[in-house]
């Protein structure tokens, strides 16, 4: 280990770095950055100059990239803004995911915007004065269903700062949408954690859906095995742009439109302003993330070099089958745990239970359709392959 | 208030949205095309549909369309169900202030009936479901004056 230099040795370090003799010999004059001509095709300023007018959403994204223009196909490994320059000795970082298809969305840029501008408290946007006492059974129902919701918050969290941090910095846009999204998670635990106990309830069982859904995980790992990708995935380092694009699919297309659905069923299901709002906000937030996903996958697929793009598609599908018939995502919807709470709600008390569990069959068809209509979307159509049943298996 | 269905009814749901710009700025930015189908019913002769655009925090467009018109106009979302259930889902509003919970937009949408959320694109399908509150703040105008 190095040893850690003396107040002394310090202080000599910061007095002989050569920008700080140049100031201490009175030599002001400003560096590269104020000296070169900011019209230059050689300056560093690469945006200078241009016109740019705010609209009535104020400073967007949108109107950024479309007044610019400059998104790059690939990204610069440099840690520096899109038309920036960079001092010489600027570090390059391989980035894994530095490939624009590999990173974009359609709608990432509109989607970022309503995500900065629908962000909400869980502290103070909520009428938790308008929260009103359930029956017992309810409330019990309702605590059970939070305690499936609040863990299943941290598969997200727990997932997607390892891709944001592989994403090279020339597509911002990216990152910051996938932090908006761990806002937006980190809040609804907020949220449901908050709700557990606002009513006089608590946690109940943990219904081990974090572990369900990251069945995924090994999914994925299953479908890059190295000897059946030779040329394409090294032998320690499955390729990245692939775990990208299967983690859009099962956390974003397939995970959170599942929970997007909850979601759905709880406002569905809330008898009162509190838990209405509750759920009308997180489900806001939930259907940007799937979108995202959607969106992400249909801009690599229509974007990808053929014969990548081939064998992707046979990745993803092979990787839809596989957590369609594990139930990794849709088998939250038959986790007695999360399942039966809901019935129970739907129901309205234990002895109407055969109507609630009809509620809950006919949602899980409604479920089954959304997920084929956004799989359409994407561009990897599942509708003769899905294997999760149509009708409820119950 | 104007009976319902009529373009006057959608109209002074938009007035009113614009005249509250700042309830609508807190929800956040409201951008969609939309359709509102009222299917013929005992209570209503033929179909009738509506279209709306919504833009940053207001509606600009309040049309009524022919059933031949509705894909021309390009929604992203349509909002669909029987005349009576409309008619319900508005009185539910004027009687309470704003809907209850058992005729939310979400609550009578989610299994298909009595309203029916759809769309040609699910992602277009699903801004609906991202702009929620502003969509059932623009119904619950209903319930003012």
């Amino acid at each position: 280990m190095a040893s850690i230099p003396t107040r002394r040795e310090a202080a000599e370090r910061y007095a002989n770095l050569p920008q700080v003799r140049r100031w201490r010999d009175g030599n002001y004059e400003p560096g590269a950055w104020f000296n070169s001509d900011p019209e230059s095709p050689e300056s560093p300023w690469g945006n200078w100059g241009r016109e740019f007018k705010p609209t009535r959403r104020g400073i967007t994204t949108v109107d950024l990239n479309r007044a610019f223009d400059d998104v790059p196909d690939q990204g610069a490994g440099l840690v520096v803004d899109r038309g920036g320059g960079a001092d010489a000795g600027a570090t390059r970082w391989e980035y894994p995911l530095n490939q624009r298809y590999e990173v974009w969305a359609y709608n990432l840029e509109s989607l970022l915007e309503e995500a900065i501008s629908r962000q909400w408290s869980a502290t103070s946007d909520l009428p938790w004065d308008k929260l009103e006492p359930l029956p017992d059974d309810q409330e019990r129902a309702m605590c059970q269903f939070l305690s499936f919701l609040h863990p299943v918050e941290f598969t997200p969290t727990d997932i997607l700062p390892h891709y944001m941090m592989r994403v090279d910095p020339s597509f911002p846009e990216v990152r910051q949408f996938m932090a908006t999204q761990c806002a937006d998670e980190s809040r609804h635990m907020e949220a449901f954690g908050k709700r557990m106990f606002a009513n006089g309830g608590g946690p109940g069982i943990e219904p081990t859906a974090e572990a369900l859904l990251s069945m995924s995980a090994d999914t994925l790992s299953s479908a890059l095995k190295p000897e059946d990708h030779p040329d394409v995935i090294g032998p320690t380092n499955p390729r990245a742009t692939w775990e990208f694009l299967g983690m859009s699919y099962s956390v974003q297309m397939m995970g959170e439109a599942v929970v997007l659905d909850f979601f759905r069923f709880g406002e569905f299901l809330g008898r009162n302003p509190c838990d209405k709002e509750m759920f009308r906000r997180v489900l806001q937030d939930e259907a940007r993330h799937v979108s995202f996903g959607t969106m992400r996958i249909k801009y690599y697929l229509d974007h990808a070099p053929a014969e990548e793009r081939e064998r992707a598609l046979e990745m993803l599908h092979y990787f839809a089958s596989v957590d369609e018939a594990t139930a990794s995502g849709f088998g939250l919807l038959i986790n007695p745990n999360v399942i039966e709470p809901f019935a129970l709600m739907a129901a309205g008390s234990t002895g109407e239970l055969d109507k609630g569990w009809d509620m809950v069959r006919e949602f899980w068809a409604g479920c089954v359709e959304e997920y084929l209509a956004r799989c359409d979307r994407a561009g990897f159509p599942r509708r003769d392959k899905c294997l999760i049943p149509r009708e409820a298996p119950f | 208030m104007s009976d319902f269905p009529s373009v006057d009814f959608f109209r002074v749901l938009q007035r009113r949205m614009n005249d509250n710009s700042d309830k609508f700025r807190a929800l956040g930015f409201t951008d969609s095309r939309a359709v509102f189908a009222v299917r013929a019913d005992d209570e209503l002769e033929d179909d009738r549909y509506f279209g709306a655009v919504f833009e940053v925090y207001d509606c600009t467009e309040i049309c009524e369309l022919e059933a031949s018109e509705v894909e021309a106009y390009d929604p992203d979302w349509i909002l669909e169900a029987d005349c009576a259930d409309w008619r319900e889902m508005i009185a539910n509003i004027r009687a309470e202030g704003a809907a209850d919970s058992d005729h939310t937009l979400n609550r009578l949408s989610l299994l298909g009936h009595p309203f029916r959320i759809h769309g040609v694109d699910q992602t277009r399908v699903d801004v609906f479901h991202r702009q929620q509150l502003s969509y059932q703040e623009f119904f619950d105008q209903a319930a003012e004056g």
